[in-house]
């Protein structure tokens, strides 16, 4: 719908009645959908979870990453022999990949 | 409305509230979302000029203010922690979606032209007063910026400071922008004084 510009000299509306137009806006009406999603916040177990991740903010997932990879590299450390395995030439070691097993006797 | 104040006392009542929401009181959380959803709501549309988006917005915001509920630091009232939420959220969105934000100096149009249709549908219209219509579509042709501080100010009754908090912008813009707002609405209403005053 457009409004029309009434073509009569009027008077200029006073700051108190613009505040009175202003004041008696009414407030939305949230539907009954919305209002059902935000009470339902209350049922839901994300302030538990979040009081447990908090601390990591937006990072958790990657700073339990990290926990993880340092947790497995501890363990593998200290399970790994101390002696390393004798050196095998890198040539032996290609040539094993790209044409298998090199100490397999020809038939 | 009276405005209100940023009193030391209200901020703690709100942390009080925001302590037993963290507790996920279902009484509490209730009467919160009471108070406020049909403000935030209002930010929301007035900002965004759809009620499906604002619905959307406002639903987001509240799930924050869930979320933020065991980490409540007390600085700021619930309204205007929402307030703020749901101003940055719109701005996001407009940005995002809308083709970024309108351009508050291109505006300068005559004040006939500001009257075409706005965003609302005939059925909405119609069952709104002629006074109501007259006022949604006055602020509709408002800019972003002039509409939100009017609504902060005029509408939800926070104290300019606090609209200024929210807007992120200092103390002295936010008078400067709330006479600007002022004079461009009036502007627009001015010629119809009389139907908006029943006269």
């Amino acid at each position: 719908m457009t409004l029309h510009h009434p073509k009569k000299p009027v008077e200029t509306l006073t700051d108190q009645e613009m505040d009175q137009l202003l004041a008696a806006l009414p407030l939305e009406l949230p539907s009954a959908r919305l209002r059902a999603h935000v009470l339902d916040l209350v049922k839901g177990p994300v302030t538990q979870k979040d009081r447990w991740w908090w601390h990591f903010g937006i990072l958790w997932q990657p700073a339990t990453m990290l926990a993880g990879s340092a947790l497995f590299g501890l363990g593998l450390g200290t399970a790994w022999p101390l002696d390393p395995p004798a050196p095998t030439p890198i040539w032996e070691e290609a040539a094993s990949i790209v044409f298998g097993p090199i100490d397999e006797e020809w038939p | 409305m009276a405005r209100q104040t940023v009193g030391v006392g209200a901020i703690q009542a709100d942390a009080s509230v925001m302590a037993r929401v963290a507790q996920q009181d279902a009484t509490v959380w209730r009467v919160l979302a009471d108070q406020q959803l049909g403000r935030v709501l209002l930010l929301a549309k007035r900002m965004l000029g759809n009620h499906h988006e604002a619905e959307d917005v406002t639903q987001e915001a509240f799930i924050r203010l869930w979320r933020q509920a065991s980490h409540w630091t007390g600085e700021a009232r619930i309204s205007t922690w929402l307030y703020r939420v749901v101003h940055n959220l719109c701005i996001d969105r407009l940005r995002r979606h809308h083709g970024g934000l309108e351009d508050e100096e291109s505006m300068e149009e005559p004040v006939e032209s500001l009257f075409a249709p706005a965003w609302e549908s005939p059925l909405v219209h119609l069952e709104q007063s002629e006074q109501r219509q007259i006022l949604n579509e006055a602020m509709a042709r408002l800019p972003l910026r002039h509409r939100t501080a009017l609504v902060l100010v005029y509408v939800l009754g926070l104290h300019s400071a606090e609209a200024a908090l929210v807007m992120r912008i200092g103390e002295d813009a936010m008078a400067s922008l709330l006479v600007r707002s002022r004079r461009r609405l009036r502007l627009l209403l001015t010629p119809w004084r009389d139907e908006l005053l029943g006269k």
